[in-house]
């Protein structure tokens, strides 16, 4: 082991093809290092993360006794793990690595000065150097690994990672906000049980609506992993439940999960419906977005799952005071339970899938696009609901004014996405393909009607959406205007709507008559998604979805080691997309679980705890929530939790007495590298 | 039949919409097209010209063509409220005036009217019908009395003095 300052220093320098070659002098820089005290040996290659790249350097290493390396390429963000592991191989430890960036911060930014490039890239070895003399060897952390996993969501992403790791052998622990599994899928979004054959001039084509491109009816699709799912003996279904409380790290996660009280024992009751039959409350049903009733004792739809009764304590006669108990009476396995209080379960987890999927945009302002102020302007969420054949109208499309079936209809694309004036103007990707979907579901069961699209741009990409698309226009008759509408109004005394807009592929100015006007409302984060994404310290995206790790190479990684995302809670999404990207969260996190331990990759800071005065300002400053406060004899002293701590230095800078150190970002390794970077040449 | 030439690179000024920028009218390159702005335009109605017509013609560079274009806007920013986009139509278009006026010079009504401005402090002269009509039901001929008049037809002066608009519409105010 070196001591400090008296490393012997190999420099690796990288000319990575022409991106750095082309404007660098290599060699010049090669020659440069390899007089610099200390250096034993400098060496250049074409691509040194190459396979032949790292095997000269492992040669190197072992040939000049280097126990101290120096590489200088393109930024530490890409390849520093690799030559971490390259040098580890060789025999050194992992952390007595500097990277030196002549890429991105030479070769890039200073191509048309390639002479002063080179200057500054030996400054930036020369610091390296000097910095790389005074390392000293770091070991890794070592945790261990709780095999169980708490699966955020109960939508068709979360259902699937759970099953997934369920079946791998891991216990897993499903949390779902609502009553009922299934999320959007199964619920209102796409929720259409609509099996039968309909009858007139279609009858022949078996049409099940639910999901694009093929409209396969969704809870068909979700039902048998439902069921799969409930009776899986590694998975726990906790319903009505929210995460409360999150600490620890990745391996080590304590989740407080907070119940609510179903006034319904889970264990008896068997969905017979009884209970519902004599209730004297009938309130509207929420779930169906007032179309329908629904009793105080009541399940959220029909085909839910599971199928357990709740009850509304909000209508019940008993919150009133008053002495009900017509379902405890008529139920024949005794399951209200008037007396439920709800429940807190504490869980222990090893790695954590958010699952938390989205919800629709609500039109913002009374009357935005006539919304809530005229009668017939709906959202496609509502128009949904209708098109069940289970649901409030039994699959009867209805202007809610006066219950008539509508002649015309008229959807409105891109409400509540891009739209900049609202929030970041993103796309929700799947509102071109569910309209399509609607349109022709309305024209299975209304063929007379006349349906027109009003959009900005079509976007029916993906395996078998331009085909859709190509279907909608050509086998159902649906009319496309190019326009975003300008205003609707309401016709007083017919309560139809006149839509404003203008057809921008004729350049005139349109004023159309309809009988319903449906909104294609944008997917939006959930509500509660901030207080979520702040208790487990994940960034958010502009748009208020989950920040994943990196877009391209870690889609379901979040900022968070052991915390992955899944579905539309990282962005707005199709079902496959949210099933395939369920399924690689899975794997993730049993790619990290198998392992059983696992090692920590960042250069942790640590406290010097007799220079430490508790004053608590790590705490504050820490983005991920590294330190915590420990009593130490009279007063509290900081500690930093090493799996959660990843090296960003911000503590560091925040300690007034300068208690914070940073492992191989030491106050003298830092004098060092600046005294190098200042020197006179 | 109609003849009309395609439109050819030529025509196409690129450096046009940094000009626009220069004068105030805000990035064109936000529009994506959608049309909400003629939608809720109280005069593109009645001109072939519409207003999403003119901010294309801006993001493709016709500068010769939109500058016969932005005098009819109302400028009542209806299109601005509207804009999913974030854009100011009515701004683009007053910047596209500014434009006209020093690149091609003030179209004659402008003139006339600055004229008036500067010579009465409104921009239209009362028509001795109208001096008439107010006779008529008992008002003054004029509606404001001179001194009034002088004293906010020499701010108004000092105004066009101070911004050099004066010298930009060509008007010779004395002194």
């Amino acid at each position: 082991m070196a001591g400090e300052g008296e490393a012997k220093v190999g420099v690796f320098v990288c000319r990575c093809g022409a991106n750095i070659g082309r404007v660098i002098d290599c060699e010049n820089l090669r020659e440069y290092a390899s007089t610099m005290p200390g250096v034993v040996t400098a060496m250049t290659h074409d691509y040194l993360c190459s396979e032949d790249g790292l095997k000269i350097m492992r040669e190197e290493i072992s040939k000049s006794g280097a126990d101290a390396i120096v590489v200088a390429a393109c930024t530490p963000r890409l390849h520093e793990k690799t030559f971490r592991d390259n040098i580890e191989a060789a025999g050194i430890n992992r952390y007595l690595l500097h990277v030196a960036n002549i890429r991105e911060q030479c070769s890039w930014v200073h191509s048309n000065e390639p002479y002063k490039a080179t200057e500054k890239a030996k400054d930036l070895v020369r610091m390296g150097v000097r910095k790389a003399r005074t390392f000293s060897p770091v070991e890794g952390v070592s945790v261990q690994l709780k095999q169980e996993v708490l699966v955020v969501g109960g939508g068709v992403a979360g259902i699937e990672a759970a099953y997934d790791l369920a079946e791998l052998g891991y216990r897993v622990h499903l949390v779902e906000r609502k009553p009922v599994l299934g999320g959007n899928m199964a619920t209102s979004f796409t929720c259409l049980l609509w099996c039968h054959e309909v009858p007139g001039k279609f009858q022949t084509i078996s049409f099940r609506q639910g999901t694009f491109p093929t409209c396969d009816c969704s809870g068909c699709t979700i039902t048998p992993r439902l069921v799969e799912l409930i009776n899986h003996p590694d998975i726990n279904i906790l319903t009505m439940s929210e995460v409360k409380e999150v600490s620890g790290h990745v391996g080590d996660f304590r989740v407080k999960v907070v119940q609510k009280p179903r006034y319904v024992d889970e264990a008896k009751c068997v969905g017979c419906g009884n209970c519902s039959i004599p209730c004297p409350v009938t309130v509207k049903n929420e779930y169906d977005f007032g179309l329908a009733d629904r009793k105080a004792i009541f399940i959220p739809y029909q085909q839910g799952i599971p199928r357990k009764y709740l009850i509304d304590m909000d209508s019940c006669l008993r919150s009133r005071g008053e002495e009900c108990s017509a379902c405890l009476d008529s139920c024949p396995f005794g399951a209200p339970d008037y007396a439920d209080k709800g429940r807190e379960i504490n869980l222990d987890v090893g790695a954590i899938i958010v699952a938390t999927g989205f919800e629709t945009y609500k039109p913002h302002v009374k009357g935005y696009l006539g919304y809530k102020e005229s009668k017939n302007v709906i959202t496609a969420v509502e128009l949904e609901r209708m098109l069940d054949k289970a649901g409030p109208t039994g699959g009867i499309v209805i202007r809610p004014s006066d219950r008539r079936v509508p002649k015309r209809i008229a959807f409105i694309q891109c409400v509540g996405s891009r739209n900049r004036r609202i929030n970041e103007g993103y796309c929700s990707k799947v509102c071109c393909m569910y309209t399509m979907k609607n349109a022709q579901a309305i024209k299975e069961t209304h063929p007379e009607v006349d349906i027109t699209v009003y959009y900005i741009d079509l976007r029916a990409v993906g395996k078998g959406v331009e085909e859709f698309y190509h279907r909608t226009r050509e086998d159902y008759g649906v009319e496309y205007t190019r326009g975003r509408p300008a205003e609707v109004l309401e016709e007083k005394g017919t309560q139809n709507l006149i839509i404003r807009a203008e057809e921008t592929l004729l350049n005139k100015i349109t004023e159309r008559n309809f009988d319903l006007v449906v909104l294609s409302v944008s997917l939006v984060p959930p509500e509660g998604m901030k207080e979520l994404a702040e208790m487990l310290k994940l960034r958010l995206s502009p748009d208020g979805f989950i920040q994943e790790a990196h877009t391209r190479m870690k889609p379901v990684e979040t900022s968070i080691d052991g915390i992955y995302v899944c579905g539309c809670a990282q962005g707005p999404k199709d079902v496959p997309e949210s099933v395939a990207q369920a399924k690689a969260a899975a794997l993730e996190a049993a790619i990290l679980l198998h392992k059983k331990v696992w090692k920590t990759e960042s250069l942790n800071a640590y406290v010097d705890s007799e220079k430490c005065i508790g004053c608590e300002l790590c705490i504050e400053t820490c983005p991920y929530g590294a330190p915590v406060l420990e009593k130490v004899g009279q007063g509290n002293k900081a500690r930093i939790v090493e799996a959660l701590c990843k090296g960003c230095g911000t503590c560091v800078v925040a300690c007034p007495s300068r208690a914070i150190h940073s492992r191989q970002f030491t106050d003298r390794q830092l004098t060092n590298e600046i005294r190098a970077a200042l020197e006179v040449k | 039949m109609l003849e009309e030439p395609p439109i050819v690179d030529e025509e196409c000024d690129r450096g046009f919409i940094k000009k626009i920028t220069e004068f105030g009218g805000g990035d064109v390159q936000v529009c994506m097209q959608c049309g909400n702005c003629t939608g809720v335009c109280p005069v593109s109605m009645k001109t072939e010209n519409k207003v999403r017509n003119i901010i294309k013609m801006c993001q493709m560079g016709l500068k010769e063509r939109v500058l016969s274009t932005p005098w009819v806007c109302a400028t009542c920013y209806r299109c601005f409220e509207h804009c999913p986009s974030g854009m100011n139509p009515a701004e683009l278009i007053v910047a596209l005036r500014h434009i006209v006026v020093r690149e091609v010079g003030p179209p004659p009504f402008v003139v006339e009217t600055s004229h008036n401005v500067a010579d009465l402090g409104q921009s239209m002269k009362l028509s001795a019908n109208i001096m008439e009509m107010r006779k008529e039901i008992g008002l003054p001929a004029e509606p404001f009395d001179k001194l009034f008049r002088d004293k906010a037809v020499n701010d108004i002066r000092t105004i066009m003095r101070a911004t050099g608009f004066d010298k930009l519409i060509g008007i010779k105010l004395g002194d």
